[in-house]
């Protein structure tokens, strides 16, 4: 057995070595350095960092946040545009007469291409310049940055452009997108349609009338860019775009196109210095054919006098002149105060009103209703007219619609003058009764005679296509304009004024007038208007017709002369075009097939 | 916590993670169908263009003044006279 201390001197042996530990620890610690202020220091560091930390978080994140949020939206939100096209308009069938189409503006930065570069000459002549005035354009822009060379160029014309520039490596011509209006039918349209300026807005015609619902308005939607500046989200549409609404007009492209090939052809022929000739659908009030001569083209130069550029048809006032009687005779009948058998004596051909006298061309003797419209005698109409008072002249003349714009709503419409009953002298009430003394537009005019051909009623003129017929207003009795139809007929007869009216296999009824024109100077003496109103067939009828032609100087003058075969060939293609059954009498000239037999 | 809980815990987080991927993946689905739609809408303004250009090459075409002159000269064609029209009545 080995031998082991007693248990105490274990005890005493092992708290000694404690003790001896705790004596060396101690000593140990008060040789080695104090690390209290460094600590104390660093901590601080710490605690300031930690607290300035805080801080910036609190104020960012809760003092600023609604600011920087905006700031930072800034930068990766953007608006853009979503544009939209010019609406088109088209005719009541649906053909384009003007749409907008892409092209580009040719520009160029004058810093980066100095006059001085060899390749300015090829460039001149792709844009149809000399290179002397490019030069010039060039010289006088150096300093500016941009600078259009040809605005809305054709696509031929880029073309050609670019070919130069990539041929002669010029620099800084570049290319910008925008719309150009075309009219693809020209000046046939030019009036009625008008044109746009530059900047797409309306400036003429229709395209000014309805400018706003033509144009529409662009889009706006924001959206998302990356860093490279691309659209990556689509974030919400601000404003949903409205496309420019697209314009149906009541013309038919077939009949503006003849009206427009005859009117001008006899402007030509008679030498005339205008003319303008309007036709009307009836039963709907539609304006079937609106033209006037001179016109323009409305895809090219439409600088010049304003008066190619009016739309005569509606701004130019004229004297009707005879075309007046039948609304004389048809305001008598409808008061009762003469039938269709009334017998007129008219002669000796002239009588006088107070210091005036009215003339007829020859004595026509005693005659009755439709030989006074047949022969146009000034005298018989203008006793006529003094036998009604004139409050109930006036009333006619005024339901018919002189003296007051049409609905067309044409820019710059004339009303034409009507004076007040109670302004009306004897004599002013015995020249209008023949068309002297009161004025209206070829459309007014057109307006009245479709009252005639419509039994009575009077229905807004319309430029767009009317879906319904809108019910009109009875102006007329029925009775009284289908008299009236039936003794215009003869005006177109070889006992009329305008046998040259007549169109073969039909009905057509009408009025020559042929006007002195109202000079600076009182009435001219040499310078007439011709013209021929009108409607067809005079069974059914479906158009009424009015050509004005203006200071005819080859010659010839007269209404029946100069205006009625303009009438007839337009009126001819008219009810050819549109199916219209003829309703003459068919013993005569025509050859008629029968149902199921050739013939 | 007992191991009922700790197996809650586990399964919520790995949703949590999967929800996560599905967030990123989705986005990633929409950014793509996006540039996809930018491309369609500027292929149509494209075929927009070509098309108003081809209506207007039409109008052109069919412009009255040149097929009058067209069926006049180069085929000789014209207006019938009065004698040479047939009226068929029904």
């Amino acid at each position: 057995m080995r031998w082991r201390p007693a248990l105490w001197v274990r005890r005493w042996l092992r708290d000694r070595r404690g003790r001896r530990a705790v004596r060396l620890e101690r000593r140990q610690k008060a040789q080695r350095p104090s690390f209290r202020a460094r600590r104390l220091t660093v901590l601080s560091a710490f605690a300031v960092i930690a607290l300035v930390m805080l801080s910036g978080a609190v104020e960012h994140q809760i003092l600023e946040v609604d600011f920087l949020q905006k700031e930072g939206a800034r930068r990766y939100l953007t608006r853009i545009d979503i544009p939209v096209h010019r609406g088109q308009i088209t005719d009541r069938d649906g053909a384009i007469l003007a749409a907008s189409a892409p092209v580009d503006s040719i520009w160029v930065d004058p810093r980066t291409l100095r006059p001085d570069h060899p390749g300015i000459a090829a460039l001149a002549k792709a844009l149809a310049m000399s290179g002397a005035e490019l030069r010039g354009k060039l010289a006088k822009a150096q300093g500016r940055a941009f600078l259009y060379l040809r605005r809305r160029a054709l696509p031929e014309e880029v073309e050609r452009v670019m070919a130069a520039v990539e041929a002669n490596d010029i620099p800084g011509v570049e290319l910008q997108r925008e719309y150009r209006r075309y009219y693809p039918d020209g000046e046939v349209f030019a009036h009625a349609i008008g044109f746009t300026d530059i900047e797409d807005n309306g400036q003429e015609g229709l395209e000014f009338a309805y400018n706003d619902a033509l144009k529409g308005a662009p889009g706006l939607r924001r959206v998302i860019r990356d860093g490279r500046r691309w659209v990556v989200k689509d974030v919400e549409s601000i404003r949903a775009p409205q496309p420019g609404r697209d314009l149906v007009l009541s013309i038919d492209r077939r009949l503006q196109y003849l009206a427009y090939r005859e009117l001008k052809a006899a402007v030509q022929k008679h030498r005339a210095k205008s003319a303008s000739l309007v036709l009307l659908d009836v039963s709907t009030g539609e304006v079937l054919a609106m033209v006037n001569q001179p016109s323009y083209n409305p895809n090219g130069d439409r600088s010049g006098t304003g008066g190619r550029l009016r739309n005569r048809a509606v701004t130019d006032l004229f004297e009707p002149g005879s075309t007046m009687k039948p609304f004389t005779v048809a305001i008598a009948m409808d008061a009762g105060r003469i039938r269709a058998n009334t017998v007129i004596d008219t002669s000796p051909g002239y009588f006088s009103v107070g210091r005036y006298q009215v003339k007829d061309h020859h004595n026509l003797g005693a005659i009755d209703i439709a030989t006074l419209l047949r022969k146009s005698s000034n005298v018989g109409s203008a006793k006529i007219a003094l036998d009604l008072s004139p409050e109930l002249f006036w009333r006619g003349l005024h339901n018919l619609g002189f003296g007051t714009p049409t609905a067309a709503g044409l820019p710059g419409e004339a009303g034409g003058q009507l004076a007040p009953p109670k302004d009306w002298a004897r004599i002013e009430q015995a020249t209008m009764s023949f068309g002297y003394g009161l004025s209206m537009t070829p459309l007014q005019l057109a307006q009245a005679y479709a009252v005639l051909a419509a039994d009575g009623v009077r229905r807004p003129v319309s430029v767009l296509k009317v879906d319904e017929p809108p019910a009109g207003q009875q102006v007329l009795r029925a009775d009284t304009a289908r008299q009236l139809r039936n003794m215009l007929e003869g005006v177109a007869t070889r006992e009329g004024t305008a046998p040259r009216a007549a169109v073969p296999r039909y009905r057509v009824a009408g009025k020559t007038g042929t006007v002195r024109r109202l000079g600076a100077s009182g009435y001219t003496k040499d310078s007439y208007i011709a013209v021929f109103a009108g409607l067809a067939p005079v069974g059914q009828p479906r158009f009424a017709l009015v050509v004005t032609i203006s200071e005819p100087s080859a010659g010839k003058y007269y209404g029946g002369e100069v205006a009625a075969p303009v009438f007839s060939a337009v009126m001819e293609g008219a009810l050819r075009l549109l199916n219209v059954a003829p309703d003459a009498d068919p013993a005569t000239d025509i050859r008629l097939a029968q149902a199921g037999g050739a013939p | 916590m007992t191991r009922g809980q700790l197996i809650v815990a586990g399964v919520l987080g790995l949703a949590v993670a999967g929800s996560a991927i599905g967030v990123v993946y989705t986005k990633y689905l929409s950014r793509k169908l996006f540039v996809e739609l930018q491309g369609l809408r500027s292929e149509r303004d494209v075929i927009d263009t070509e098309w108003s250009r081809l209506q207007l090459e039409l109008g052109a075409w069919a412009s009255h003044v040149r097929i009058e002159q067209e069926a006049r000269e180069r085929l000789g064609m014209r207006v019938p006279r009065a004698e040479e029209i047939v009226v068929v009545r029904p």
